[in-house]
């Protein structure tokens, strides 16, 4: 019998009884800013990314410079050739102190 | 977006996100409240519909009602959460003290029980104590048996939401009383 009245009271649809909540007036204002402030975050992040794949990509640039710079100057080939040498050959100017040394030199030669 | 561009509801005028905000804010936060029986999870399951509606504004289609686009992404959405609601507990619990859990954990429908004994209950308080004893059910038949007795939902209209058989909302719920009325047991004197 109390058994049925628990079964009767189960089959039936019935109100909550769940006493009733007032919605934050604010809210919307707050969800525009969060989600906005999630769209600039994703913005942000990709604008970070390219910069900062752009600067490893300099630094690596720097660095590979240095390396290849630095192992010319280190190498033994010879770097000037028999065209480089006539060439500056035929443009040197002598200076006033090389002249004067010659003749010097000259005078000193005839005593 | 609605923010910015706004959307045209099935009447035809123009609705700003705050409107419809305005409009169904009530709605989404008691039905999270009836679902979860906790004011902060209830308020804080609301802000992350509302978050979700705002982003997702572009997919609305305007040959629906907007209030029943809402409720169906809050439905779904209030789900998972329950579904997922142990699992969160139990990693609560690693995290902090019993005291504290305990005191987050607690339902609106446990702290309305009935405390004197022996009092003819009258229909609020039946209510609260089989509510009470739903929320100690697994969610395989708790959320059936919810959207059945206080949702004013259809077997069938279960079955869409859960995408589950007609057969097998039938089999949840017919379980579901049968497991309260042996929680209930206890309380039958007085129901």
């Amino acid at each position: 019998m109390k058994n049925d009245k628990i079964e009767q009271l189960l089959n039936k649809k019935a109100k909550s009884p769940t006493p009733g909540l007032t919605p934050d007036p604010f809210l919307a204002t707050r969800i525009a800013a969060i989600a906005d402030g999630k769209k600039q975050e994703k913005a942000g992040g990709a604008l970070v990314s390219n910069w900062s794949f752009a600067s490893v990509i300099t630094a690596f640039a720097v660095v590979l410079g240095v390396y290849f710079g630095s192992a010319i100057l280190d190498s033994e080939v010879q770097n000037t050739d028999d065209v480089f040498s006539e060439y500056s050959q035929a443009f040197y100017q002598t200076g006033f102190a090389e002249n004067f040394e010659t003749t010097l030199d000259s005078g000193g030669s005839e005593e | 977006m609605i923010a910015q561009a706004g959307v045209i509801n099935s009447t035809g005028s123009q609705m700003t996100f705050d409107d419809i905000y305005q409009e169904n804010a009530d709605m989404i936060l008691n039905l999270a409240y009836r679902m979860t029986g906790k004011q902060e999870v209830a308020r804080d399951l609301t802000q992350d519909i509302f978050v979700k509606v705002y982003e997702k504004s572009d997919s609305f289609r305007e040959q629906s009602k907007i209030s029943t686009w809402i409720y169906r992404i809050a439905m779904n959405h209030i789900l998972n959460f329950i579904k997922r609601e142990k699992r969160l507990s139990f990693l609560d619990f690693m995290e902090q003290d019993t005291k504290t859990v305990r005191e987050g954990t607690v339902t609106v429908w446990e702290q309305n029980l009935p405390t004197q004994p022996d009092k003819a209950l009258e229909d609020h308080e039946k209510e609260n104590i089989i509510r009470h004893f739903v929320e100690q059910l697994n969610a395989k038949y708790k959320i059936p048996f919810l959207l059945f007795r206080y949702e004013e939902m259809s077997y069938q209209q279960i079955a869409n939401q859960l995408g589950l058989s007609m057969s097998a909302v039938e089999s949840r719920i017919f379980r579901a009383k049968k497991k309260l009325a042996e929680k209930l047991k206890p309380w039958q004197h007085r129901l």
